[in-house]
């Protein structure tokens, strides 16, 4: 039957999960998970307590098993291995990111089998019908933005991928826990006492990463989809003043295909589907050290829009 | 093939025209003069001058000569007045780009 995973008793959705899976709806994607790591099945049962889960089989879009490797490294430096419709695409990391290999392991499933959508590594959230988009390189500030922008009363779409749709133009809601790094988990968590943490993992290829609460309402809302009305590439700063600069639209259009992770397997209805969507958007530039500078800019800017 | 073969040939009797190996779909905007193009032939997408994007445009429909081209796009007021007259090394070296770049042939 459907639940939420918050609905459903700790010891069942735990049982669940060691036997025949559990499958967790996140927008459009359906997947189907099993494990037996006591602390990915408390991190799950936290992060992902409001979204929709189900407990009889059905299909899902993609079958994934978090588990120690069967070999000695069970007993000295302990791994930890994803696996994805029974193959093993990565190399097994140290058993403490466990949780983390989840969420990347997820992400590289839909990067790669997701081309439905022309996906952009970029953050989206919405406001008044209005959907911004933020792509941005690793390090950018793009996270900690979409952090507090959606606890600040924005929808949350997604942390991670832009998922247009094709035919219509409109991004897919996707919403999933926000992964935070290094000073950003603590800039965070100083930011809004509504702030809900997972448990911080170290010593990972990207330092320190703790995974952020979705607000209830994002995933409430994750089927209704939005129009882009503004892209802004985001750069933190330290000290740097708040500034959004206009930003060409054809180099906006150059620089997206660069963000893309399928543009070039889409051809020509991936340039169509990025013109249309640059068509729809002003863009920018966004520099920024302050949040709250930042998110009132935002809060601004869709203002002036609608 | 060296830049400067490229500047010879082009100012020969070779007529260039446009490959045929794939569609030209642009994305142009009036906040720069910049032009983007994707080209189905090789899937990929280019960033290109104004200057650029006219030469293929005027390429569109029968090959043409550097000469040709010269005298088509400095009469066509596509251009604006200080940018004439065009100098054929800013021809050759389009032409020899896009010619690397499979975007036109002899």
């Amino acid at each position: 039957m459907t639940n939420t995973i918050g609905a459903l008793p700790f010891e069942q959705f735990s049982n669940f999960l060691k036997s025949e899976g559990i499958r967790i709806e996140t927008g459009p994607f359906v997947t189907r998970l099993r494990t037996k790591l006591t602390d990915v099945i408390e991190n799950l049962a936290l992060l992902y307590s409001d979204y929709p889960a189900f407990t009889q089989a059905g299909f899902s879009d993609f079958h994934l098993d978090i588990h120690k490797p069967a070999s000695i490294r069970r007993w000295i430096q302990p791994q930890v291995n994803f696996t994805f419709d029974e193959l093993t695409p990565f190399k097994p990391l140290p058993r403490p990111q466990a949780y983390a290999i989840f969420e990347w392991g997820l992400n590289w499933c839909i990067s790669n089998y997701a081309h439905q959508y022309l996906i952009i590594h970029s953050a989206v959230l919405e406001k008044n019908d209005a959907a911004i988009v933020l792509p941005g390189v690793p390090g950018a500030g793009k996270s900690t933005l979409c952090a507090g922008l959606a606890l600040s009363g924005w929808r949350l779409f997604s942390d991670e991928m832009a998922l247009i749709d094709p035919s219509s133009g409109q991004l897919v809601s996707s919403p999933r826990p926000i992964s935070l790094k290094n000073e950003s988990i603590n800039i965070i968590r100083n930011f809004s006492s509504s702030a809900v943490f997972g448990i911080t993992i170290n010593d990972t290829t990207k330092g320190s990463i703790a995974h952020l609460k979705v607000p209830e309402q994002s995933i409430q809302l994750c089927n209704q989809k939005a129009l882009p009305k503004i892209i802004a590439f985001p750069r933190y700063r330290k000290g740097a003043s708040t500034s959004l600069s206009p930003l060409s639209k054809s180099r906006a259009f150059m620089t997206l295909c660069e963000n893309s992770f399928n543009y070039t397997i889409q051809g020509k209805s991936g340039f169509s589907t990025v013109k249309t969507l640059i068509d729809n958007c002003d863009c920018f530039e966004f520099e920024y050290s302050s949040l709250e500078d930042a998110i009132r800019t935002f809060d601004t800017l869709i203002e002036q829009i609608q | 093939m060296s830049p400067s073969g490229a500047i010879n040939s082009t100012h020969a009797t070779n007529a260039w025209s446009l490959a045929t190996s794939g569609e030209y779909h642009w994305a142009q905007w009036n906040d720069s003069d910049e032009v983007v193009l994707h080209f189905t032939g090789s899937g990929d997408t280019y960033l290109i001058s104004y200057f650029g994007y006219l030469l293929l445009d005027t390429l569109k429909g029968s090959p043409k000569t550097a000469e040709q081209l010269d005298r088509l796009i400095s009469s066509s007021n596509r251009l604006s007045d200080d940018l004439l007259p065009i100098p054929k090394e800013m021809i050759d070296s389009h032409l020899f780009h896009f010619k690397k770049l499979g975007l036109i042939e002899l």
